[in-house]
């Protein structure tokens, strides 16, 4: 049993991370309906971006103010950075064959990842071990630490602010409509461009933050870890239905907790196989993910 | 025996049933029409006839062969195709490739036929690429047999739908909303077009709302409203019945047709 | 319907690729082979990618089961190669029957994600040596020389020639697909599924026809990848490989030959040609697989269409 729980929590800690990154996707392909191959790439930047900062400002902030300003800088670099890509890879494809934009996204992906490992070379970077205090909670033989405390609370906090904004805000009902009908929206005084922006700020900050949390709880970060984090989270947005935001945040942390569970229990060298066959039981039995809503044909 | 009989067919969308125990019966060689008011229901009997959707209630027979529930493709191989309300062509591809599309249930080359070449090949392509020019004369079609389909104007693209509708050499051919975007010339020419299918023995089942046209070639209408067939008859009968005339003209804020 | 001046191109290309290898040092040879090959695989994706529509990324399981049988067969089991060629074919058709089957209904992206799932499955088994027979993550070395007659195709001029012959045999079946009633029904598939079906198109099977001739050519191209290196490994058949054929076949032109093979010219031959620049060459490429998507959204030679015989026009 507490192997269980303990399973249950680190499953819940990778699972939020997931979510994390998953949403940057979702969102994305509710409004574009295009793979943004690119995202889990900008997280990796964003991980990178975070230990420069970290390490400039390392000793002359509080912890607590340190860890504040590092994740709104980069936020906010990762979000420029989620602009630049759709305005310079994206845009002019708007209105090109869909698989173009799926190369395009490719080549970006490419972009990035090879321009991480130019700047900071291709060996691991390490973050500083007591970024976060390493303190245990013990709880009847759970454990269950600061930072995963940390990553647990912010990523709830983040989710609940973005389904609010998605839900109650302005802007955010003119991005539902865009993903529902983007020249509908557009003949409803509807500011697309304006909304497509948004979702990739928004979708790449949350990714920043997620970059981060891999950064500070795994700690060895590498200029082509976007693919692999890039995949599972994207395996997580599928998973709870694509383009649905609550189903990104199920399908992230079910995929964390099917995560853990496999590596505690089975094997972690066929973890990754699992996690997709998991992802094509799912695909063969419901096409459109846990939450997915089916979308039939007008003939 | 009816050429295609539906038999109590229901179809159900999430609570709302769009069409509602729906009998008819198209004899061989007529031309048939279905008419109704928007959302009455017609084009959801097409699709269901062609196999597009399941109906959950009744039966569908062809030729005395249950085929409720069979999925697009067999009901097409057994002699009945369609066109769209919004036209579905291979917009892509050239429009002689496109009524070539036709010939697939016709032509008899096997799935090895796509690796290796054999004499039966030749023969079989040479065949239906000669279908597919005598398909393109009868619509006036030939000098246009190179050009993409989808740059095509409406009424061409009208004409290459049916034309590649015909070359699958249907016993029933199914027409949803024929003229509609037509202009008055390219009407006229679709009856005379639409007449001459019958002549090559055809059987004709068409939705239109352009009533003239309607009353002008069906030898057999069924007037549908909210699912439900509220008249039948020949075209005289149909313009006078009062039921009908309500269904159409009964609320003030009613489209004009 | 070839007419005279493709088959002239035609007849260039193979001239130039025929006289190519007694020009090239040893180390070119080896790239141009491998480019021979990556056609063949590419051309093999277009038919299930670019004519008949479905996103497939998990190419380099039907590539990766062919080399790995000729491997296996032939070290584990001591197979003459030639006798391991029929199982390399027959293998990856039954297998991509098997994958297929059950998702061919899906939508494009979700199509795409589970065979880049397939395709995961498969590198990690291979990796994790299952049934012992695999090797593992290093994979199986040593593997024998073709032998027909007495015949050895041990040089590497003469493998070179083999992939080649290969490439020839892959053009003539896609030349002869593409000008038949499958060939066409593939792209009608594509450009409008439901209206195919309304003609009497049996679109499943015409689907499910296309992965197994493409993994068919895919798993004869594998052969000739485990001759060229003597040996398979996991990491030349994981998911990273199927992206490259999927852009090859995107960058160069979907239903396009001369797309695809100038696709796999630009994808693969042109990087190894500025090694020199190491670890900037793939930015480049990025940015240039951006920029050809922008200003050629079709690929690089888009596919024309309208091949029809000229008698139909003629009175």
């Amino acid at each position: 049993m507490e192997i269980f729980l303990q399973q249950l929590v680190n499953g819940l800690t990778i699972g939020s991370i997931y979510a994390l990154v998953a949403l940057g996707y979702t969102m994305v392909y509710g409004v574009l309906k295009l793979i943004n191959f690119a995202h889990g790439d900008l997280v990796a930047l964003s991980a990178y971006i975070g230990l420069v900062i970290l390490m400039q400002l390392a000793g002359v902030l509080s912890p607590a103010l340190l860890i504040l300003i590092t994740f709104i800088s980069t936020m906010v670099i990762t979000a420029i950075g989620g602009i630049v890509l759709e305005r310079a890879a994206y845009r002019p494809l708007r209105r090109a064959p869909r698989l173009s934009a799926v190369v395009s996204a490719l080549g970006a992906s490419m972009v990035i990842e090879n321009g991480i490992m130019l700047i900071w070379g291709p060996m691991p970077k390490i973050y500083p071990a007591s970024v976060v205090p390493n303190i245990n909670f013990d709880l009847h033989g759970v454990y269950i630490s600061l930072m995963q405390i940390l990553v647990l609370v912010i990523s709830l906090v983040l989710m609940v602010a973005l389904y609010l904004f998605v839900n109650r805000t302005k802007l955010g009902t003119a991005m539902r409509a865009c993903a529902i009908d983007q020249d509908a929206a557009r003949l409803m005084g509807i500011d697309v461009d304006k909304v497509i922006v948004t979702t990739f700020v928004i979708g790449s900050a949350l990714g920043a933050v997620g970059g981060l949390f891999i950064g500070m709880y795994y700690r060895g970060i590498t200029f082509n870890m976007g693919w692999i984090y890039g995949l599972n989270a994207f395996v997580a947005a599928i998973i709870g239905g694509i383009g649905n935001i609550p189903g990104a945040m199920l399908g992230g942390m079910l995929l964390g907790i099917f995560n853990a569970f496999i590596s505690g229990y089975i094997s972690s060298s066929w973890s990754m196989a699992l996690t997709y066959v998991l992802l094509i039981i799912i695909m063969i039995f419901r096409p459109t993910g846990i939450l997915g809503e089916r979308v039939a044909e007008k003939v | 025996m009816a050429l295609l009989e539906l038999d109590n067919v229901t179809k159900i969308f999430g609570g709302l049933v769009a069409v509602d125990s729906l009998s008819i019966s198209i004899e061989k060689g007529m031309i048939y029409g279905i008419i109704g008011p928007n959302g009455a229901g017609k084009t959801t009997v097409f699709n269901c006839i062609t196999g597009v959707y399941k109906p959950e209630k009744g039966k569908i027979i062809f030729k005395g062969k249950d085929i409720t529930g069979l999925s697009p493709h067999k009901i097409a191989n057994m002699g009945i195709t369609r066109t769209f309300q919004t036209i579905r062509l291979f917009g892509e591809m050239s429009v002689a490739e496109n009524i070539m599309s036709g010939r697939h249930s016709k032509s008899r080359q096997k799935w090895w036929h796509g690796i290796i070449h054999t004499p039966f090949y030749y023969k079989d392509e040479k065949e239906n690429w000669l279908k597919v020019r005598e398909y393109m004369e009868l619509f006036g079609l030939t000098h246009l047999a190179r050009m993409t389909a989808g740059s095509q104007p409406y009424g061409i693209q009208r004409k290459i739908e049916m034309a590649r509708a015909l070359a699958t050499e249907p016993e029933l051919l199914i027409l949803d909303e024929p003229a509609a975007g037509l202009n008055d010339k390219e009407r006229l020419e679709l009856l005379e077009t639409i007449r001459k299918i019958r002549g090559m023995g055809i059987t004709i089942l068409l939705i239109e709302h352009n009533m003239d046209l309607v009353m002008n070639i069906t030898e057999y209408i069924s007037v549908l409203n909210f699912g439900k067939k509220i008249a039948e008859g020949k075209p005289e009968e149909i313009q006078n019945n009062p039921v009908v005339i309500e269904a159409y003209l009964g609320k003030e804020d009613e489209d004009e047709f | 319907m070839m007419n005279t001046k493709n088959a002239l191109y035609y007849g260039i290309f193979f001239l130039v690729l025929t006289v190519l290898p007694f020009f090239l040092t040893s180390n070119w040879i080896s790239v141009m082979t491998t480019f021979l090959i990556y056609s063949v695989v590419s051309l093999s994706q277009d038919i299930v990618l670019g004519r008949a529509g479905m996103f497939d990324m998990g190419h380099a399981i039907f590539f990766g089961l062919g080399a790995y049988s000729t491997a296996i067969l032939n070290m584990v089991y001591g197979w003459p190669i030639v006798a391991t060629i029929p199982v390399a074919i027959i293998l990856p058709i039954i297998a991509s029957i098997l994958l297929a089957a059950p998702i061919i209904h899906l939508r494009g992206d979700y199509l795409l994600v589970t065979t880049i799932g397939f395709n995961i499955v498969f590198t990690q088994a291979l990796k994790n040596n299952v049934f012992g027979i695999t090797g593992g993550p290093n994979g199986i070395f040593g593997v024998e020389p073709l032998k027909i007659f007495s015949i050895t195709f041990a040089s590497q001029k003469s493998i070179y020639f083999l992939a080649l012959f290969i490439l020839l045999l892959t053009l003539a079946i896609i030349h002869n697909l593409e000008t038949s009633k499958p060939g066409r029904a593939l792209h009608y598939l594509n450009l409008d599924s439901l209206a195919s079906e309304c003609i009497g198109i049996n679109t499943r099977f015409y689907r499910l026809y296309a992965f197994a001739l493409s993994a068919a050519i895919a798993g004869l191209a594998g052969v000739v990848f485990t001759l060229q290196f003597s040996a398979v490994s996991p990491g030349a058949f994981n998911f990273i490989q199927s992206v490259l054929f999927f852009t090859i076949v995107l960058v160069g032109g979907p239903s396009s030959i001369p797309g695809v093979l100038l696709g796999t010219f630009f994808m693969f031959v042109v990087p190894e040609m500025f090694r020199q620049f190491a670890e900037a060459r793939y930015l480049v490429f990025g940015v240039a697989m951006i920029l050809i998507m922008i200003w050629r959204p079709k690929g690089i030679w888009p596919v024309k269409f309208g091949r029809i015989p000229n008698y139909i026009t003629k009175e």
